[in-house]
């Protein structure tokens, strides 16, 4: 039930938001990693957040990381995510967002306080709108 | 819940769309930035500064604009968190196309300024008045302010070793002058019983999931009556992007943002501290960690503190948009902020922290705006160097060489360091 309204949700909130016009980039919304744990990922997890919120913790994406995150999901924010599933889902963020994977995919694996201007002078042209 | 959403009734990006660009270009047109200044003292005339800095790459990061905003820096898409280039700071005003915005419910309404209420109520308050925005423009005293708002997280990617949650740069925040009246005054219409110990706010955005606790924030009653602290329904003049929470915020000057509800169509008076998983558990931090001054007593414990002022702080903003420092065209320049106890100084030092010397304050738009600051450059020899630059405010706060380690990655106030090779 509780995934049925999700789902109503989120399509009552694309549709309001017009959500060709004014998402430009929606229609390509980073996909999440191919492999076993997709699905239930995409059922648990990317009914309520883009896989975004996965990508930028990749570069220290630890198992402790995933199962606290996971564990953060299911009890302050009531993901409807059973314990089984909720190993499942650390075993796929695991495999596919750990640190070793992040430094292969990124064009940087570290970050200094001397950064300045984020995302404009790394990891090649900003794309644009 | 799903009131404010609808169909193509409620459909308001394209008229916003079109208040965004005029009122853009009005604003490019003001020239709110410092004149440009010759450097004939620098020693360096026509001499490239190229930076070396790194560049904060933590995902998938992408110049994304939506409906009413130029590009800026995506880091989630669904809800969306966007975060504004360093290039905008060169205003002490940011423009509100440019003005980040962080969402915790992907939920955004679009709410219809003629049909919107502002509920007020509560168990501590005597009367439970609804209010419509023509009402809020008509029956109140017009207040202006310009402020800060400012995540509790900006520059949380900066941490090292990293911290969980949105890896922010610097642009989690913007300064504005905002316009609309005082929440004490909208208050004195419901009354307040004696009993009142908090204001709670409540908005018309929305998590997707049912169990997913609302986005409910309060404030302690001494400084939800402070008479800086404003129900806002305009931005820099126009009105507030619906990114940016048309049509209506809180603006809580001195404190960070996530006490500056967006799309806020509900204020409580209430009797008892508010428990929720957004007050009880996140936005909180170690107690003593830091020097904060403005205090949340009713929400402390032994060991933490919800976060509440702004940590003083600052940043060099006259970096070109591929990185490099140019001495040949201006000034060194940049901003200071803090939570309104006044700055009062900005320093430079280019022997990493060896020797300092003072920057000149620009226009000063009140206590809890952006401070410019600029200075020029001193004779450097031709290697690389590290420019870092701090602030102190009136109260005797000052910035920290390296940011405070927190559990949550809140209030990243380290010196701002460029690293600039000098060519001959």
């Amino acid at each position: 039930m509780k995934r049925a309204t999700a789902a109503v949700f989120l399509r009552s909130f694309l549709i309001a938001l017009g959500l060709s016009s004014i998402v430009p980039r929606a229609a390509a919304e980073p996909e999440a990693a191919a492999g076993e744990g997709r699905e239930l990922f995409l059922a648990r997890c990317s009914v309520c957040h883009s896989i975004d919120y996965i990508e930028m913790h990749a570069r220290f994406g630890t198992r402790t990381l995933w199962k606290a995150s996971v564990a953060k999901m299911r009890n302050a924010f009531k993901a409807p995510i059973s314990d089984d599933e909720a190993r499942q889902l650390v075993d796929y963020l695991q495999r596919n967002y750990g640190p070793s994977r992040a430094q292969r995919t990124t064009a940087s694996s570290s970050i200094s306080n001397t950064s300045v201007a984020p995302g404009l002078t790394a990891g090649g042209e900003p794309r644009s709108p | 819940m799903l009131a404010c959403l609808g169909g193509p009734k409620n459909f308001l990006w394209r008229k916003v769309m079109t208040l965004s660009r005029r009122d853009l270009t009005t604003r490019l047109l003001a020239g709110m930035t410092w004149p440009a200044v010759a450097a004939t003292a620098t020693g360096l005339p026509r001499k490239l500064l190229a930076a070396t800095q790194q560049s904060l790459v933590t995902g998938r990061e992408a110049l994304v604009a939506l409906p009413g905003k130029v590009a800026l820096r995506r880091l989630t898409e669904r809800p969306p968190n966007f975060e504004t280039p360093l290039e905008y700071f060169r205003s002490v005003l940011t423009p509100n196309e440019a003005f980040f915005f962080r969402y915790h419910h992907a939920v955004i309404p679009l709410v219809v300024a003629e049909d919107f209420r502002l509920e007020i109520g509560g168990p501590a308050a005597e009367r439970t008045p609804s209010l419509s925005l023509a009402d809020l423009r008509g029956d109140f005293p017009v207040t202006e302010i310009v402020a800060v708002c400012q995540c509790s997280g900006n520059r949380r990617g900066l941490f090292d070793p990293p911290v969980a949650g949105l890896q922010w740069g610097h642009g989690a925040m913007g300064n504005a002058r905002w316009r609309g009246v005082r929440l004490a005054a909208v208050l004195q219409r419901a009354g307040l019983r004696p009993n009142a110990v908090e204001i709670s706010f409540d908005a018309a955005d929305a998590p997707l999931l049912e169990g997913t606790p609302d986005f409910i924030k309060s404030l302690p009653l001494v400084k939800a009556l402070h008479p800086d602290t404003l129900l806002a329904y305009e931005m820099n003049g126009a009105p507030l992007p619906v990114l940016n929470g048309f049509p209506l915020r809180v603006v809580v000057p001195g404190w960070t943002a996530t006490y500056w509800l967006k799309h806020v169509n509900r204020i409580s008076a209430l009797d008892a501290n508010e428990k929720n998983f957004w007050m009880a558990s996140a936005y909180r931090m170690p107690r003593q960690l830091f020097p904060l001054i403005a205090r949340f007593p009713g929400q402390e414990t032994v060991e933490r503190t919800p976060v509440t002022e702004i940590a003083i702080n600052s940043l060099i903003t006259s970096i070109e948009r591929d990185g490099a420092l140019q001495a040949s065209r201006s000034a060194l320049s940049g901003i200071a902020w803090d939570s309104g106890r006044g700055i009062d100084r900005v320093e430079l030092s280019f022997d990493r922290g060896g020797s300092w010397r003072l920057c000149e304050l620009g226009e000063d738009l009140g206590p809890y705006s952006f401070r410019p600051w600029r200075s020029d450059w001193p004779a450097l020899a031709a290697e690389v160097h590290e420019v870092w630059v701090r602030a102190a405010n009136k109260a005797g706060q000052s910035q920290v060489e390296t940011p405070i380690p927190n559990p949550s990655g809140y209030q990243h106030n380290a010196y701002h360091r460029v690293k600039v090779q000098v060519r001959t």
